[in-house]
């Protein structure tokens, strides 16, 4: 078992509060959240990813409870074990797509070789890229440079957060295509959370809020 | 990939504020800078120049103008004195040493003085080359003219008359280069000397003029002599005054240079020239002294702008950072889901604040330098080596950082507590 999420409560500032269903996340077996917008789906990301405190409940990683490491060693733990994609790409402004790259892995303190990451965005189809600033870049471009990010630190788990909330049908089938294709080759463990019904299909584990 | 280079990155793809945090903390430092090198020097120089020299007595006006232009070399004479009153408080018991300065004409700006050896040990003079003066139309030059002009020994030059023009030449009367002096530091650097009589030759024909008014004659005033007709000094004789010889013949000297035997003569001596005699006399550290407040308030304004520039430049920093704190908020808390920890963001915050304040000041250093370098260089120099760094400098430079650090603190404390969860979802 890769991820468990037992009894997961968590309180807003207005006192609202959500809680989850349990959630575990098999090694290698990809999952997909979905969910209508408002009903906590990134949340559920968050508490997961280790971004956000529960208020109750516990999140282990493979026996380990998350929540119970210091600042410093979460935030570590995250570089090193879960990817992030998100819904609009966060990627650095001032960088070069290699440099994005680059960042990830230092923020992560792992070592860093050019021709690694290079031989990522080869992957991605991205290489020609490689020396743009994200501002350069087109949409599907800038996705593409956010999933090789993702994916530079060799996660045990890779997170999309929407990631085809803005795209037409065809590059959607094209983005979770890729994102399946790569979270295998790299050996991690994929999870989507959406609204987004097209992509259901694909899918055979679905938890649904 | 090190923070000094993410750092560097944002700076240049933010450029434009980046360069306007730059240049302000450069103004700020630049003036800053140059207010401390200008007072520094000027007091050293203040300082160098007067060092050795207790009194100096001349015609009656201004105190200051006196010690301006007998010290510093710089104003016009007060009028003139004659030689044998001077000399009479020359032999005064408490007077160790007493120089007798004439002057009135100048070579290529440098001025002219007419002088004895005791000049030489007022202000630690050394030959770099040949000996004193023992003919008349013999010159020894200061490190700086004998540089700026290539002169040699044996080298004629030509003085104009007046402390200033070059028009009115001497043409008749070439000195002749017998010694040229080592740096010393001192106005000295920059004077031609002569001997007395070499003056008095060259203005045998004024005195003529002259004879009546002498306490009111003011040589530097160019603007009367210029109409003289220099004409051949007919039947003069140019054989070798020594300076005890004349002395009764009525001549004149702008002024004279006192060095005191004890330090008694302080409460005294100048009171004594000043009641018993029609000369005065002005004490170079007091002068000084009142020089330095008159010029005190201007350096003092100066220093008041140079603090508004540095908060202004502290500001602009800290609004810069702030604003692309706002701006980048979801940056950094991207950076975090990355594996960046709360510290590694407050140290890229703190970095890029010190970064911009030093880059400002250490530009600011070089443009102090540089404007006191165009200084020196167009008004003639007396006082500022622009070449000069401090340990001022490093003091500014370490100012720089602190302020930086100042300006940043807030954005890195954002940026530091920031919650990645609310950030990324809003």
């Amino acid at each position: 078992m890769l991820v468990t999420l037992h009894d997961i409560e968590v309180r807003y500032n207005d006192r609202t509060t959500l809680s989850f269903p349990a959630f575990r996340v098999e090694k290698g077996e990809h999952r997909l959240i979905l969910g209508s917008s408002g009903s906590g789906k990134t949340t559920l990301l968050h508490v997961m990813c280790g971004l956000l405190a529960p208020s109750r409940g516990t999140v282990t990683w493979q026996d380990e409870h998350i929540y119970q490491l210091s600042s410093k060693q979460m935030d570590r733990f995250r570089g090193q074990h879960i990817g992030l994609v998100f819904q609009q790409n966060h990627l650095i402004k001032s960088l070069t797509v290699l440099e994005n790259l680059q960042l990830a892995k230092w923020l992560a303190r792992s070592e860093s070789g050019t021709d690694e990451l290079m031989a990522l965005l080869e992957r991605l189809n991205m290489a020609d890229n490689a020396g743009r600033y994200p501002f350069e870049l087109s949409q599907g471009q800038r996705q593409r440079a956010s999933i090789a990010r993702a994916l530079a630190n060799h996660p045990s788990l890779l997170v999309a957060d929407e990631p085809t909330s803005a795209l037409d049908d065809r590059n959607t089938e094209m983005v979770i295509q890729l994102l399946s294709e790569q979270a295998a080759a790299y050996g991690a463990t994929l999870v989507i959370a959406t609204h987004d019904k097209r992509i259901k299909d694909q899918f055979s584990n679905t938890y649904e809020l | 990939m090190k923070t000094f280079r993410v750092v560097w990155k944002n700076l240049l793809f933010n450029f434009s504020s980046s360069t306007l945090g730059v240049l302000l903390s450069a103004l700020g430092t630049a003036i800053f800078c140059l207010v401390l090198l200008l007072s520094s020097q000027i007091n050293r120089q203040m300082m160098m120049n007067g060092r050795q020299i207790d009194l100096v007595i001349g015609a009656k006006g201004s105190p200051l103008q006196l010690i301006l232009n007998s010290i510093y070399h710089v104003d016009y004479p007060t009028g003139n004195i004659l030689l044998e009153d001077a000399r009479k408080i020359a032999q005064h018991p408490l007077v160790k040493r007493a120089v007798p300065l004439s002057m009135g004409d100048n070579y290529q700006g440098f001025r002219i003085v007419g002088t004895d050896s005791g000049f030489l040990a007022l202000y630690d003079l050394r030959f770099a080359f040949g000996k004193w003066i023992v003919h008349d139309f013999e010159s020894v030059v200061g490190y700086e003219v004998a540089r700026a002009q290539h002169l040699h020994l044996g080298d004629q030059i030509i003085g104009a008359h007046g402390l200033t023009d070059s028009e009115d030449l001497h043409a008749d009367h070439p000195y002749t280069v017998v010694g040229i002096m080592e740096r010393s530091g001192t106005v000295a650097d920059k004077l031609v000397l002569t001997n007395l009589s070499s003056v008095w030759h060259m203005h045998e024909h004024e005195h003529h003029h002259a004879q009546g008014y002498h306490d009111h004659h003011q040589e530097g005033d160019g603007k009367d002599q210029n109409d003289h007709v220099h004409h051949e000094p007919q039947g003069e004789e140019h054989t070798v005054h020594g300076l005890l010889d004349i002395g009764n013949h009525g001549h004149e000297i702008t002024s004279m240079l006192i060095q005191y035997k004890n330090p008694t003569a302080v409460a005294l001596f100048p009171r004594m020239v000043n009641q018993q005699t029609q000369m005065q006399a002005a004490s170079p550290a007091i002068e000084s002294a009142r020089l330095f407040t008159i010029m005190g308030i201007g350096l003092d304004a100066l220093r008041i702008l140079a603090f508004v520039l540095m908060a202004m430049a502290v500001l602009s920093v800290f609004v810069s950072l702030y604003n692309a704190f706002k701006s980048r908020k979801y940056e950094l808390a991207v950076m975090r889901t990355m594996g960046a920890s709360r510290g590694t963001l407050f140290k890229l915050m703190i970095t890029e604040g010190i970064l911009v304040t030093m880059l400002g000041a250490v530009l600011g250093i070089l443009l102090a330098h540089l404007t006191a370098f165009m200084i020196s260089s167009n008004s003639g120099g007396n006082m500022i080596r622009p070449g000069h760094f401090g340990v001022s400098e490093i003091v500014v430079a370490l100012a720089g950082l602190l302020l930086g650090f100042i300006a940043a603190l807030i954005p890195a404390i954002k940026a530091y507590s920031t919650p990645i969860s609310q950030t990324l979802s809003r």
